[in-house]
C-alpha cells in the first residue's frame, strides 16, 4: 500500500546523471543504474517541481486514452517507488 | 512503468582516467606505483579521450594519478572537460593544493559542480603516516582549510589499515571539526606497491565490524560515510536490501597513464585494450573480459548458486583476482562466502 499524494503536490527529481538510450532513460546514482521505459521517462521528466500530480494524471489519461483512475493508480504508485528510492522528493 | 534492475548501458557512464603516474610522494601502498619519475598521458591524447568520451555519451570523468596536480596543464584539461559539458572529479594527495590555489579559484569560476577528493588516513600525523609520509599531514589539513575557504568542500578518501580502523570515530570527529561532510573508506588493496603488504589486508571480520558500525558513526559525527561493497546490502534489514553491483563493465571503465584500458583499477592484469589503437565504445561492447564480468552465470564458488548474484554480481572482482587468481571467483570479504568457510 502506497502513501497518498495530494493532487496539487509538485514532485521534483533529485540531481542525477541521466542518459537517453534508444527509447530508454538511464539514470545513474551511487553505483546504481535505474532504467526507465518511455512512459516512465515521461513522468520522470515532468517531476521538475512545476507539474502537479493532477496535471500528470490528466496528461496521461488524455494522451493514452486511459481512465483517470487507472492513470492515477499508475502514476502515484510509480512516484511512490521513486520516493522510496530517494530519486524524487515530494 | 517497470524499473528493471539489470541493464548494461551502451557505453560507460563514468570514465576514470589516470593522467599520470608522477607523484611527489612515495607512499608504501600506492596502487599506481607512482613516483617522481612517472610517465603521463600526452595532453593531446587526454583531449582526444575527452572528445571520445563526450561522443559516446560518458557523463562523468574521474581524473586520477599519480598526483594530478603534477600533470602539465591539469587545470586546462579540467576547463576543457567543462567546455564539453561533462561532469568531473579528481583526487589529490593534497600537498600541492596551496601552490595551486589560484588555479582552483579560477576553475571554480568556470564550474561549481566538480568534486575533489583528498587522501587522508588519520587524524594525527602518526596515524595518517601508516602508509604515507607523516610530514604530509599538516599540508593536507592546510589544503582542506584552503579549499573550504574558497567554497570547495573536498571529500576525504581514507584507506583503511590495521591502525586507523581502531580510531574511526576519532577520525570522523576530527573531520567534522574541519567541516568535512563526506568520507570514503576504502579497505587496503594489495595492488601496485601494495602487493608487498598483502598481510596488511583487513580480515573479513574487521571489515564487517566497520560496516555494522557505519550508521551509528555517521549519526554521531554528522559525516557521511561511503564504503562501496556490492554485498554491503546484507547488513541492512531484509526490506531495505538493495544490491549495488561492482561497476566494472557495468557503469565504468578505466584508462591508465599508459593508455591501457582496464575494467577496474584493481584488475591491473586484465588489460582489455589500449587507447592508442582501440575505440572505447568497441572495447565496451566487445571485450570478452567485460562480457564475462557482466554474465553472473559465469561466477564460481558460492556465487554460482547465490540468490543475490544477479544484483551483486559477485562483489569486488579485484579482490577475487588478488586472492584467488580468478576474477570470476568469490569476493573473500562477502559475508555469505565467509559463512561457508
Amino acid at each position: 500500500m502506497y502513501r497518498p499524494i495530494l493532487p496539487d503536490c509538485k514532485p521534483r527529481t533529485i540531481r542525477i546523471m541521466e542518459r537517453k538510450e534508444d527509447d530508454k532513460l538511464v539514470l545513474y546514482r551511487g553505483h546504481r543504474l535505474f532504467v526507465m521505459g518511455p512512459h516512465a521517462a515521461e513522468i520522470w521528466q515532468m517531476c521538475n517541481g512545476e507539474h502537479t500530480i493532477d496535471e500528470m494524471i490528466r496528461l496521461v489519461a488524455d494522451r493514452y486514452d486511459v481512465s483517470k483512475e487507472k492513470a492515477s493508480d499508475e502514476i502515484i504508485s510509480f512516484i511512490n517507488r521513486l520516493v522510496d528510492m530517494n530519486l524524487v522528493v515530494l | 512503468m517497470d524499473i528493471p534492475k539489470i541493464y548494461i548501458p551502451k557505453s560507460p557512464l563514468v570514465l576514470s582516467l589516470d593522467l599520470t603516474s608522477r607523484c611527489n610522494l612515495n607512499c608504501a601502498h600506492c596502487l599506481a606505483d607512482a613516483s617522481p619519475n612517472g610517465a603521463s598521458i600526452p595532453q593531446d591524447m587526454a583531449i582526444s579521450i575527452i572528445d571520445e568520451a563526450k561522443r559516446i555519451g560518458v557523463k562523468e570523468l574521474v581524473l586520477g594519478g599519480g598526483e594530478v596536480l603534477l600533470y602539465n596543464n591539469f587545470f586546462d584539461i579540467c576547463k576543457y572537460i567543462v567546455s564539453k559539458d561533462l561532469e568531473f572529479a579528481f583526487t589529490t594527495n593534497g600537498t600541492l593544493v596551496s601552490h595551486n590555489i589560484d588555479r582552483f579559484i579560477e576553475l571554480r569560476k568556470h564550474t561549481k559542480s566538480f568534486k575533489v577528493g583528498i587522501s587522508l588516513d588519520g587524524h594525527t600525523p602518526e596515524l595518517h603516516g601508516y602508509f604515507r609520509p607523516k610530514d604530509t599531514f599538516e599540508p593536507i589539513i592546510n589544503a582542506i582549510e584552503l579549499l573550504s575557504s574558497i567554497n570547495i568542500n573536498p571529500h576525504v578518501i581514507c584507506v583503511l589499515n590495521r591502525e586507523n580502523i581502531k580510531q574511526i570515530p576519532e577520525i570522523l570527529n576530527f573531520l567534522s571539526d574541519l567541516k568535512i561532510t563526506n568520507i570514503r573508506l576504502i579497505p587496503f588493496m594489495p595492488v601496485g606497491r601494495g602487493t608487498r603488504y598483502k598481510c596488511e589486508m583487513l580480515s573479513a571480520k574487521e571489515f564487517h565490524t566497520i560496516l555494522k558500525q557505519k550508521n551509528i558513526w555517521m549519526e554521531k559525527s554528522g559525516v557521511n560515510i561511503a564504503i562501496h561493497m556490492p554485498w554491503e546490502f546484507l547488513f541492512q534489514p531484509p526490506k531495505d536490501r538493495c544490491p549495488t553491483p561492482c561497476e566494472a563493465g557495468y557503469v565504468r571503465l578505466w584508462i591508465d597513464f599508459k593508455g591501457d584500458i582496464l575494467p577496474c583499477a584493481y584488475l591491473t592484469d586484465s588489460i582489455i585494450g589500449n587507447i592508442y589503437r582501440d575505440k572505447i565504445e568497441d572495447i565496451w561492447i566487445n571485450s570478452p573480459i567485460l562480457n564475462e564480468l557482466r554474465d553472473s552465470t559465469m561466477l564460481k564458488g558460492a556465487c554460482s548458486t547465490c540468490e543475490f548474484r544477479e544484483g551483486c554480481r559477485g562483489g569486488c572482482r579485484g579482490l577475487a583476482q588478488f586472492l584467488k587468481g580468478d576474477y570470476l571467483c568469490t569476493d573473500p570479504y562477502c559475508p555469505i562466502v565467509n559463512q561457508e568457510q
